[in-house]
């Protein structure tokens, strides 16, 4: 800084910084950025229009529910009408999450909505991965504040009843295969109108995408994608409302899958295996007619009584079909119990039986659509064994339906 | 496995994951700066560098060689600055620091007045001008005015007083390298908190809340009082202890007597923010102090009680300033040197006891609204007997030279009338609870900041611009056109925030209502204006300096001054001084 160049000097030092600064200031870290994604000119699979009616003392107060929760399914471009109420400024913002973050988009903004009561303003947004997000005004984020479920669910239809259930499962994945607690690809049993919080655990640090379908099978023709996994954690919510059978498996390798069944209700039984026909030896008689409602998911446990080999069999109808049977569980002489769901989704008949002794071993489910019951009951008599706590292939799940 | 993140819960507040990772570089880089600044301390620098000069001089003691050969002469910007121990050095290291932060913070300001375009946030968002705005204020009050203050005061002190000795050096530098870091330390936290610090908002360290980082502004904060506190007590010393024999108590300049009353003022009310700083960063860990809603007031009380002192310290110094000025381009002396010194020394007195004005909307109740408001009241009575004084050397002048430093001198009185008439309504509680939280408390302190405050400073550079650059003299045409935009812009930018916001523009949000529009457009028109006089004066300096030296480094600013019975003074103060224009 010596001689004549010193003011030059320093008036460098000072321009740095002041550059530093503007750098750091406009960067600051309340600060980071987010945007929905934009609108696809094609694959939209879904449109929906939702308006709400903008007031300081919350989304359509005056119209219904105050800050209604919104249900969309994934893959939806959503166009939302925000109609001004009361001539304060308001702004639509969405943030991932449950609550309010400023890593939020604002997709309209004061100007937009303007001051004006009645004025009509409105926006596209695209949703393309499930989970919760929360829309908010900036101006008055304490009172107008509502929540938006993405669904994973392809069908979507608004259940009266808000996600009253919760359930933590976290899924590790090691190379292609998920697994939870060492079990490979669990099957997560889950009572409908829950909301799944889900956390991924990459221990590998390979790039995976975890996909959801609809079915007992992968489908990958319609699937939804729940997330794209690049960080090492990632969390995920994914509201189930409906009953159903969900299958979910990473795209790196389609032929394995885990599935979630999603039920009204959930009884555990019992089955005996005895080639002479099922509960040969027990007191409900032999192959007794299961009765139950529609939308629940049997726990069956599977007891060899005879040393053989056995495997259950379900499908719908009356009689035996081996095209549409699904395999629920299977003893043998090294493996004497086993079990294994099955989700009776509509009423009817279906015809339980054993493949390796189907002219002795079968029997009838008969599902009703009575909503009062949630256990099983047998014909001639009752052997059901209910339960609050089930052990899912090693994961406690608290069943909070059949409280 | 050890884990500062257990000892501490640190999860429990929010830093997780990448934010922890920050904290051990952090604590890594920190610890790796103490070390090196041990070794500046230690082996490096002052005492070897000196002791060469100082044999090399002829001297045995490097003492001694500062006394005769440093303290109390003009010193020229260098890079010696940094090693020299001496008050001079030390007073420059503030004196070009604080222009710095100007600098930084000043664009803050530019961009915070541009952002405002619209009435909707277009350019910047709110989470980034809540940012700027507590960039602005902190670092503009604690980086710009408490440098400019410390650094005149330890530049113009040696002379003033002839020191028979400046042994306070390393404390000082120790002083100076700490306020610097706790700048850096808020420049980086890039905190929302405005510059009060309030909880429970400076308690969240959320994205939506203070900021990620707010708590690095807390330490700033801390490490700046440190600073702060070590400076000012050796000034004290350097004035009580150090000075001349020959100059008694009654003949020290007015600006010592200034510098005397701002750091008392700095000892005497910063405590209490220290200790509820301290208590606010505990809470990071175990929220007990400041968490429930009485004990937010508490902290309120805690800061205002330094937060009032703390704008009379950015104007104290600075009449003192203006009291060294004056005789040098009126050829008089000071009209009344007592008056001059009871002036600034009542306003020390009553700055203690007004600190409730800021909270006259919180519930004090009316016993101490009335308390505070006459008060606030009563310092109208210092102000006026400072603002007649140099009212009357004006008058009493036989001819008064119109230069730059002069024309800043005038324009900050000019400033200080209106900003101060404006302030002492605010006062008035009725008034107060009008206009709180407007612009019109926006447009009352920044008349006082940049009339007085900022525009002082520059008067005070441009006085000494010949000794700092050894011998050179500014280009006066340049520095007219920085006066008169910066006046320009202050007094348009001020003048719409004071109208806007007596019509009840809130202050401090990133928007504001169409209403305002036209104030608005004003104010954004005069802080560009601000903005490119800036420029000037950047521009001045560079080219200026590159210029060969055509004057002396001797300076009347420096070596004389306004104690009543120095002959030297007195000699010097009746011969014109050099403006350091040509």
């Amino acid at each position: 800084m010596e001689g004549n160049k010193a003011g030059v000097v320093f008036v460098v030092i000072v321009l740095i910084m002041v550059g530093i600064g503007f750098t750091l200031m406009l960067n600051p870290p309340t600060v980071k950025s987010f945007s929905l994604p934009p609108v696809p000119s094609k694959g939209v699979k879904h449109y929906q229009n939702i308006t709400i009616y903008a007031d300081a003392n919350g989304w359509d107060y005056n119209h219904g529910t105050v800050n209604p929760t919104l249900y969309i399914a994934n893959n939806t471009v959503v166009t939302f009408t925000v109609i001004e109420e009361d001539g304060e400024p308001h702004t639509l913002t969405i943030n991932p999450g449950s609550s309010e973050t400023s890593y939020q988009d604002t997709l309209l903004s004061t100007a937009q909505i303007t001051t004006i009561p009645g004025h009509v303003s409105t926006t596209k947004a695209y949703f393309d991965s499930i989970g919760v997000y929360t829309y908010w005004c900036t101006v008055h984020p304490e009172t107008m504040v509502g929540l938006i479920y993405v669904n994973a669910t392809v069908n979507v239809t608004v259940p009266t009843a808000h996600y009253a259930n919760y359930s933590n499962q976290t899924l590790n994945l090691l190379k292609n295969n998920l697994t939870a607690n060492g079990v490979l690809y669990p099957t997560i049993a889950l009572p409908s109108s829950t909301l799944l919080n889900l956390t991924i655990k990459d221990t590998t640090s390979s790039t995976y995408v975890l996909r959801i379908s609809s079915g007992s099978k992968v489908d990958t023709s319609n699937y939804s994608t729940i997330i794209n996994v690049t960080n090492k954690t990632s969390k995920v919510s994914i509201p189930f409302n409906q009953t159903g059978q969900y299958v979910y498996w990473n795209s790196n390798n389609t032929s394995r899958f885990g599935t979630i069944y999603i039920y009204t209700s959930l009884v555990n039984t019992s089955l005996y295996a005895d080639f002479n026909g099922w509960n040969y030896s027990q007191s409900s008689g032999v192959n007794p007619t299961i009765s139950i409602s529609q939308g629940t998911l049997v726990n069956f446990t599977l007891i060899d009584e005879d040393n053989l080999t056995h495997a259950l069999e379900i499908n719908p109808g009356s009689s035996e079909n081996s095209s549409t049977s699904i395999s629920v569980a299977s003893v043998s002489p090294t493996v004497k119990t086993s079990q294994g769901y099955y989700l009776f989704m509509s009423t009817g008949n279906y015809t339980y039986w054993d493949l390796y002794h189907p002219s002795t071993a079968v029997g009838i489910v008969n599902v009703t659509n009575s909503s009062s019951s949630a256990s099983i009951s047998y014909t001639p008599s009752s052997v059901s064994d209910p339960g609050n706590y089930i052990s899912l292939l090693g994961i406690q799940t608290r069943d909070e339906h059949n409280q | 496995m050890f884990s500062f993140g257990s000892l501490f819960s640190l999860a429990s507040i929010g830093l997780t994951g990448t934010n922890l990772n920050l904290l051990y570089i952090s604590i890594i880089l920190g610890i790796i700066g103490i070390v090196l600044f041990y070794f500046y301390f230690r082996i490096v620098p002052a005492k070897e560098y000196l002791h060469e000069e100082a044999e090399a001089a002829g001297y045995e003691r490097s003492n001694e060689y500062v006394r005769d050969k440093l303290s109390d002469k003009p010193r020229e910007l260098s890079w010696k600055i940094f090693l020299y121990d001496d008050s001079k050095s030390i007073g420059l290291r503030y004196i070009f620091t604080s222009i710095l932060f100007l600098c930084i913070a000043g664009s803050f300001g530019v961009l915070m007045r541009v952002s405002l375009t619209e009435p909707s946030p277009t350019i910047i968002g709110p989470a980034q001008y809540n940012v700027l705005m507590t960039e602005h204020a902190t670092l503009m009050i604690y980086m710009f005015v408490l440098g400019a203050a410390l650094g005149l005061g330890f530049y113009l002190l040696p002379s003033h007083l002839k020191l028979k000795k400046d042994t306070m050096g390393v404390y000082t530098s120790f002083a100076y390298w700490i306020w610097l870091a706790g700048g850096l330390f808020i420049l980086i936290s890039r905190a929302a908190l405005r510059w009060y610090f309030y909880p429970p908002l400076s308690l969240e360290l959320t994205q939506v809340g203070g900021g990620e980082f707010a708590w690095l502004a807390v330490l700033g904060l801390e490490l700046i009082f440190i600073g702060l506190m070590v400076a000012s007590v050796s000034i004290i010393k350097i004035i009580a202890f150090d000075r001349s024999p020959d100059i008694k108590l009654n003949q020290m300049s007015l600006f010592t007597w200034s510098i005397l009353f701002t750091v008392i003022m700095g000892v005497t009310s910063a405590p209490p923010l220290m200790v509820g700083l301290g208590m606010l960063f505990y809470d990071y860990f175990n929220p007990i102090f400041f968490i429930t809603g009485t004990n937010t007031l508490l902290f309120t009380i805690l800061f205002w009680f330094w937060g009032h002192p703390i704008v009379y310290m950015a104007v104290i110094p600075f009449f003192g300033i203006i009291y060294e000025i004056l005789p040098k381009f009126t050829g008089s002396k000071v009209y009344s040197y007592n008056s001059g010194v009871w002036g600034l020394g009542l306003l020390l007195i009553l700055s203690e006891l007004v600190w409730g004005h800021h909270l006259l909307n919180s519930g004090l109740g009316i016993e101490w609204i009335t308390f505070f408001t006459t008060m606030s009241f009563l310092v109208v009575i210092p102000s006026a007997i400072t603002v007649f004084n140099f009212i009357a050397t004006l008058w009493t002048a036989k001819s008064i030279r119109m230069t730059v430093p002069m024309l800043f001198v005038l324009n900050g009185i000019v400033d200080f009338i209106i900003g101060g008439i404006t302030g002492v309504m605010q006062s008035f509680a009725p008034f107060n609870e009008q206009v709180h939280g407007t612009y019109w408390v926006t447009g009352h302190f920044h008349f006082i900041f940049i009339g007085i405050t900022m525009g002082i400073s520059f008067a005070a550079f441009y006085m000494l611009f010949p000794t700092f650059t050894g011998g050179r003299k500014y280009n006066v045409s340049l520095a007219r056109w920085h006066f008169g935009l910066t006046a320009l812009g202050s007094y348009i930018m001020a003048f719409a925030w004071s109208v806007g916001g007596f019509l009840g523009m809130p202050r401090a949000v990133a928007g504001y209502f169409g209403f305002f529009q036209g104030y608005q457009d004003a104010s954004i028109i005069g802080g560009v204006i601000i903005g490119i006089a800036q420029v000037i004066f950047l521009y001045n300096i560079a080219v200026s300096w590159l210029k060969a030296p055509s004057t002396s480094t001797d300076n009347a600013f420096e070596q004389g001054n306004t104690g009543p019975t120095d002959s030297h003074s007195a000699e010097l103060n009746k011969v014109p001084a050099v403006s350091g224009g040509k």
